[in-house]
């Protein structure tokens, strides 16, 4: 397993996960997930076969969703910071 | 009389159907015990005063209407940060969510109150779930009752050490790799992960869904069974299995539960730093199993020792997914920014603690274009041969037994800049949380300097009801549940 301190693959990884990192916390967490991956280098090793990915567990068997009646339109918008004519008010996306 | 958490609650909705003393004084008891003493542990995070004295208050009056009151009448409970109760705050233990009042209430909640049991309070939890030792609340670190030097494990610390210090008799936690029963190990109480899928997930905020499971914290395994009547199918939750909730009570009688067949893991199964006293107590605990006339014998689960890799991958890509929820619009932290891109990216940064955000990162990239077979495609195979394992082995036992934690609670701030190390407190836990298999913890020791000590026993799918038989013949068998920590 390769790296991931290298500054262009962390800032992809961050850029994807919508993370900012100042100087520190970038050194600090870039360290600790060099550290968390090149501890599990071992798992590579691991023969799988033809395995394939596991359900999320044998027991269970998915059913189809049932549609339920959705939030209010007022519970919807109570733990929102901004919203405005009953709709979440966002920063302007196109200029103009 | 002992304060009302050290009754077990068996014994407080006894006590309550039979007039012996009201709901309304059990649980202002509770709540007074509580504003006395939860500064020194930090196990609650805020009490529901008004609400929890009205609800004893309704089951009291269902009384003197000659009702017949349901099997957890007046049995206070404590609810982990991450379960929503309509109009209370659900933190999770973090920044992003501290001001976040749930607009409904989680099926497991709902079906304990049903049953009678009441809400006192929500516990404190590492951020999202995401830690071993509580010190991840955005909030306070809690501190084992035992030793307030030490931490209580985690991510259900809060929920463990409210049982573990008698503030409450038992708590609703949530277990993904082992934060029901590592924090019940480390604060010597009793802790059941259910199969996956035997308690509704609905309202319980997501972590990693395909890991997820609600559990319970009480000092006895007699109690967790009265709790477990919350179990069986839920429309609101598409994994929630077509199974009775009495299939989960205690399923077979003591004889049998102490003539078990236990397949114990051998010794060099998971390379994970044993404590030394941890696996002396161990081992008196399975000469104490065989002069109760259990069967002992060696099994292997060949890729154990891979499941603490393959749960990080997997849990870490889950939680990367689920979180992106968090965009500071709909709900959460919400700093605002000139555009889109900044008021998102700011919510997130600020929101987030370091551990959630390490999460995040290694989720992203395990499942990032150019890694994702490597990285998460491999684990999910890896899963895949852990089930399997399991599986071989049940053919030649009932459970297997193991400790549930490496070592006894570690001193607080120890491992806290060691993902490595912290990880590694789940080693032992995570294999159970992979196969999606039942598994309790319950205490089995102490060392020399009075640190409880827990053995999990894991189960086949749906077998909860064998395992809390299991625990309760032990602990009709031994005391080491009934120790208290000094206040």
């Amino acid at each position: 397993m390769r790296e991931v301190r290298a500054d262009s693959l962390l800032d992809e990884l961050c850029r994807l996960a919508r993370l900012r990192l100042d100087d520190s916390n970038r050194k600090v967490l870039g360290q600790r997930l060099d550290a968390v991956v090149l501890s599990f280098a071992a798992l590579r090793s691991v023969g799988t076969g033809s395995k394939e990915e596991a359900p999320a567990t044998a027991a269970c068997r998915l059913r189809a969703d049932e549609a339920e009646s959705p939030l209010s339109l007022d519970a919807a918008l109570a733990n929102c910071k901004r919203a405005a004519a009953g709709c979440f008010l966002v920063p302007r996306v196109v200029e103009g | 009389m002992p304060a009302p958490a050290f009754r077990s609650c068996v014994e407080i909705a006894h006590t309550v159907r039979d007039g012996g003393c009201r709901a309304t004084e059990v649980v202002a008891e509770c709540l007074a015990d509580i504003a006395a003493r939860n500064d020194s542990i930090g196990a609650f995070v805020e009490t529901f005063g008004d609400t929890a004295l009205l609800d004893a208050e309704a089951i009291d009056a269902a009384r003197a209407r000659g009702q017949t009151l349901p099997p957890l009448a007046g049995v206070p409970i404590a609810i982990k940060d991450n379960f929503l109760v309509s109009g209370k705050i659900a933190a999770c233990g973090s920044k992003m969510l501290a001001e976040f009042r749930a607009p409904y209430t989680a099926t497991v909640v709902a079906r304990l109150r049903e049953l009678g049991a009441v809400v006192i309070g929500r516990t404190n939890m590492d951020e999202f779930g995401m830690g071993s030792s509580t010190e991840r609340s955005a909030f306070f670190p809690t501190k084992n009752p035992w030793d307030r030097s030490r931490v209580p494990g985690g991510s259900s610390g809060g929920a463990a050490a409210a049982v573990a210090s008698g503030l409450c008799p038992l708590s609703l936690g949530s277990d993904t790799g082992g934060s029901v029963r590592q924090p019940a190990a480390l604060c010597g109480v009793t802790g059941l992960k259910p199969t996956y899928g035997r308690l509704s997930r609905y309202g319980l905020v997501a972590y990693a869904s395909s890991l997820d499971c609600p559990g319970f914290l009480a000092r006895t395994a007699k109690d967790i069974d009265l709790a477990m009547h919350v179990a069986g199918l839920d429309p609101r939750d598409a994994t929630t299995l077509d199974a009775p909730a009495a299939e989960c009570a205690l399923a077979i009688g003591l004889d049998e539960a102490a003539s078990l067949r236990i397949g114990c893991l051998c010794d060099e199964a998971i390379e994970c730093g044993i404590d030394q006293e941890a696996q002396r107590a161990f081992d008196a605990a399975l000469d104490c199993w065989r002069s109760l006339r259990a069967n002992i014998a060696p099994v292997h689960l060949p890729h154990a020792q891979h499941a603490i890799a393959a749960y990080y991958l997997i849990a870490s890509a889950e939680a990367s997914s689920n979180l992106a929820r968090y965009d500071g619009i709909r709900y959460g932290h919400s700093p605002g920014g000139r555009t889109l891109e900044e008021a998102v990216t700011s919510a997130r940064s600020e929101g987030f603690g370091p551990e959630v955000q390490l999460r995040i990162l290694l989720g992203a990239h395990a499942l990032q274009h150019g890694y994702h077979d490597e990285l998460y495609g491999h684990a999910t195979r890896v899963r895949r041969l852990v089930a399997d394992d399991f599986a071989a082995a049940f053919a030649q036992c009932d459970v297997i037994a193991m400790l549930t934690s490496p070592a006894p609670a570690f001193p607080l701030g120890s491992r806290i800049d060691d993902p490595v190390a912290m990880y590694s407190c789940d080693a032992l836990t995570v294999p159970a949380s992979l196969a999606g298999l039942p598994a309790i913890s319950f205490p089995c020791g102490f060392t020399k300097d009075g640190l409880p000590i827990g053995m999990q026993f894991v189960a086949p799918p749906r077998r909860e009801g064998l395992l809390l038989a299991a625990a309760h013949a032990w602990q009709l068998a031994t005391d080491w549940h009934l120790r208290r920590p000094g206040r």
